[in-house]
């Protein structure tokens, strides 16, 4: 049993040595991107299927849907995605969107 | 009657000559949806973040209205309309009894028969479907719940005395080509809800929108070990199907045709045998209707209106130990029956008819009226064992008128007057009078007051009874109108620093009083219906006080505080004082949300405290565990916890929950229950819980429309 043990031990630490020696260096992190979309939304509804989906796409991490000012404003994370590939899903949706803004928060 | 069933053929027949006929009305450059079109109905309609809001009060609504949204809809299993209002405490739901699971709600602490309920303003659930229809609109159907206290408008008559709940369904123009929820819970229970909507041409011109519902449980639970199932093994199927035409020129019909048909067996456990005591009710319904709204002029400012509903419905129910045979017609003779005591056979025929045709014209910004017939008509053919087989017809025809003011957003005042001739031979008079006025945007205050008039249903209202052994006398009543005069007036604090108008406290007091109301008092070797104006002196009336405080203290975390106290208070012969019984005398509720940024993980938590009630003289005798139970006259105060969590992901959420995580359950919730053929048996005195904890877990998928 104490033997048993002492491996386990032996091969948790190993794996441990391996995968933070074999992990890539950290890239520094990018800060977080806003961009607002002029859209063709026009009621509630629009608002909540651009919400249902855009806010699974990868990268969004804080939506905002103005229906009055039809625009939609999405926060993101630079490294997984960016404004053209944002501004794609809401047409694949069957809505226009053109960026008004996209700047670093 | 034959002249009825034909004219009600007839009619049906020709609601698609209608519909059709409607189509041909002259374009014009305009938008009607003034009358029947979707409310615009949220706490701020043009701002959508991630977190969307359960339960909130309108700021927009001219009767202080409550809204359970989509998203409110979602917090618990809410499998059918009467689970939906667990967070709310200006609704209570509670059993008829504890065999059949028919649920009834109470607002203002009135029975639900007095609250109008609606489909997209159509007034549903009357009559024979009242006891079970909460049960037959499954809450993954709808879209929002509005509840209004108090009076409200009188275009769809006057049953409305303590106030209306408007039911919104997924609409025909919804995006969603597919959606689907399943559910499953420890006590066997499981739904289907299925969803379609679908817009047929590119100028989406016409939509439509199919619903399907499946519901059952497959195992019996008798938690408290009384010999009877705490709830009934059941089955329901739920159709439906909406149409909806909409015009460049503004015309728009909607249409659509609901099925229903449910079988229920309650009672005693299976494992007792062929001779056990069993509730056996199967349900049946069909409705259709059509709604037109057609514009008169370019603006929109005048327009009319036309709704024509027709619905069909059969109700059967046998309680005894013997199986309901659903071959056997209405007018089976009631000798089939064995006779003695804890037999009860009622079968029942309704067929009714609602039509209402609306002028309504908006003069300038600060003035409108509208102008309207009514129609309103029921036919009824039931028999309760032994009593004879009896046809009854019930109509209304109305006329009515209401006067809008408005003063941009800072008043407005609604006045309308009904005159309605009841059977072709009592005519009444309805004023209503609605006054909202908001000084600043952080004040709205609002009151109303005006009369309600119903026709009544002295058995199917208290359906419950009949899942006792003592006499009833329901049915010697007939069908007297009940009268009563609502008041009410409710102030709306948003607070300043909550730009968002998240953060509220609000007030409401109302007051019902009846002028006319049929009584039903317990015995110990009866249960008596009569009239109020038949005791000299007799009282019936309820104050109903409430406080809502509703906050957003950070992004996504939610807290709603809800207190309600009534005073309930009727004079019936039974009971040595006048509070009213069966009627909790508080509740208080507290709703947490907490929601992730983007509403990827979802938590709820809903505590209540649920006041006493009074209990009927009677019951003060019953022992439990050796013991007298109710010495005081009163029930226990009783908590209810719910908790959920819902993961979404793109496409789906699934969600896990418990309901009455506490336990509580009412004790011996079954008079007599060891003695189901005996004179005492009684299983309709319930006040509480049936069912202890419920465990449950459910997944929802939707499907969008893509480009």
């Amino acid at each position: 049993m104490k033997r048993f043990l002492i491996a386990a031990m032996a091969f948790l630490c190993c794996t441990g040595i391996c995968f933070a020696s074999g992990k890539a260096p950290k890239a520094p992190k990018q800060p977080d991107r806003e961009v607002v979309y002029q859209t063709n939304l026009h009621c509630k509804s629009c608002a909540a299927k651009i919400q249902d989906n855009i806010a699974f796409e990868k990268g969004v991490k804080d939506l905002e849907i103005q229906v009055d000012e039809k625009t939609v404003r999405v926060v993101y994370n630079p490294a997984k995605t960016d404004s053209q590939k944002l501004a794609e899903a809401i047409r694949d949706l069957g809505y226009t969107a053109e960026i008004i803004s996209d700047k670093e928060l | 009657m034959a002249i009825h069933r034909t004219l009600f053929r007839t009619i049906y027949s020709s609601l698609a000559l209608f519909a059709g006929l409607a189509f041909t009305a002259k374009a014009q450059q305009i938008d009607t949806t003034g009358i029947y079109g979707e409310r615009q109905d949220t706490l701020s309609a043009s701002v959508f973040t991630a977190q969307r809001a359960g339960n909130y009060l309108s700021k927009l609504g001219d009767n202080r209205t409550e809204v359970i949204s989509a998203a409110g809809l979602c917090k618990m299993a809410c499998c059918n309309l009467a689970e939906s209002f667990e967070n709310s405490a200006s609704v209570t739901v509670g059993y008829s009894d504890a065999v059949t699971g028919a649920r009834q709600i109470r607002l203002l602490g009135q029975n639900g028969i007095y609250t109008q309920m609606l489909d997209e303003n159509r007034p549903v659930m009357r009559g024979l479907n009242a006891p079970f229809g909460l049960n037959y609109v499954p809450g993954q159907w709808l879209e929002s719940i509005q509840i209004a206290k108090g009076v409200t408008s009188v275009i769809n008559g006057v049953e409305s005395m303590t106030g209306q709940i408007n039911m919104e369904h997924r609409k025909p123009t919804d995006e969603k080509p597919l959606f689907v929820q399943a559910s499953a819970m420890n006590d066997s229970k499981c739904d289907l809800n299925i969803a379609s909507s679908l817009q047929l041409d590119e100028m989406e011109k016409w939509s439509t929108v199919i619903l399907a519902h499946l519901s059952g449980n497959f195992a019996e639970h008798d938690m408290n070990a009384d010999g009877f199932k705490d709830d009934p093994s059941q089955r329901t199927m739920a159709l439906a199907n909406r149409w909806l035409y909409y015009a460049p020129s503004g015309l728009q019909v909607r249409f659509g045709l609901s099925a229903v048909a449910d079988s229920r067996l309650g009672g005693q456990v299976e494992s007792l045998g062929n001779g056990r005591w069993m509730a056996d009710v199967t349900n049946r319904s069909i409705d259709g209707y059509v709604k037109v709204g057609v514009p008169l002029n370019e603006t929109n400012s005048q327009n009319i209106a036309f709704v024509l509903d027709i619905t069909d419905q059969q109700m059967q129910s046998r309680y005894g130990n013997r199986m309901f045979n659903p071959l056997m017609p209405v007018t089976s003779s009631p000798a089939l029956m064995p006779a003695g005591i804890g037999y009860r056979f009622y079968n029942a025929n309704q067929q009714s008819l609602f039509f209402n045709s609306l002028y309504q014209n908006e003069l300038n910004e600060s003035h409108k009226f509208t102008l309207g017939l009514s129609a309103l008509a029921d036919w009824y053919s039931d028999v309760l064992t032994s009593d004879c087989y009896t046809t009854t017809a019930m109509n209304d025809l109305g006329v009515f008128g209401e006067y809008t003011f408005h003063r941009s957003d800072v008043l407005s005042v609604i006045t309308g007057l009904r005159a309605d001739l009841y059977g072709f031979d009592k005519f009444r008079f309805s004023p209503r009078l609605t006054v909202k006025y908001m000084p600043e945007e952080h004040w709205v205050f609002r009151a109303n007051a005006g009369r309600g008039i119903r026709y009544s249903n002295p058995l199917i209202d208290n359906f419950g009874v009949l899942s006792s052994s003592k006499p009833v006398n329901a049915r010697e009543l007939g069908h007297p109108l009940e009268e009563s005069w609502t008041a009410g007036a409710n102030v709306t604090w948003y607070l300043p620093f909550d730009k968002k108008e998240k953060t509220y406290l609000s007030l409401d007091w109302f007051n019902t009083t009846f002028s006319e109301q049929v009584l039903v008092g317990y015995y110990a070797d009866r249960i008596d219906f009569s009239l109020l104006s038949a005791a000299p002196g007799a009282r019936s009336y309820t104050n109903n006080l409430q406080l809502d405080f509703s906050t957003e203290p950070v992004r996504g975390f939610t807290a709603t505080l809800t207190a309600r106290l009534t005073d309930p208070r009727q004079n019936l012969p039974c009971q040595s004082d006048d509070i009213k019984p069966m009627t909790s005398l508080y509740k208080g509720v507290l709703n947490l949300q907490y929601a992730t940024r983007l509403s990827r993980w979802i938590f709820d938590f809903t505590a209540s405290v649920n006041g006493p009630c009074r209990v009927w003289d009677f019951m003060k005798g019953i022992e439990i565990d050796g013991k007298e139970y109710y010495t005081d006259g009163y029930t226990d105060v009783y908590p209810l916890l719910y908790a959920q969590v819902t993961r979404r992901f793109k496409g789906f959420d699934i969600y896990l929950g418990g309901e009455n995580l506490t336990g509580y359950t009412q004790p011996c919730p079954i008079i007599d229950a060891d003695t189901p053929f005996g004179t005492g048996f009684d299983a309709s005195c319930v006040w509480g819980p049936l069912m202890g904890v419920k465990l449950y877990a459910g997944i929802r998928m939707t499907i969008w429309k893509k480009e």
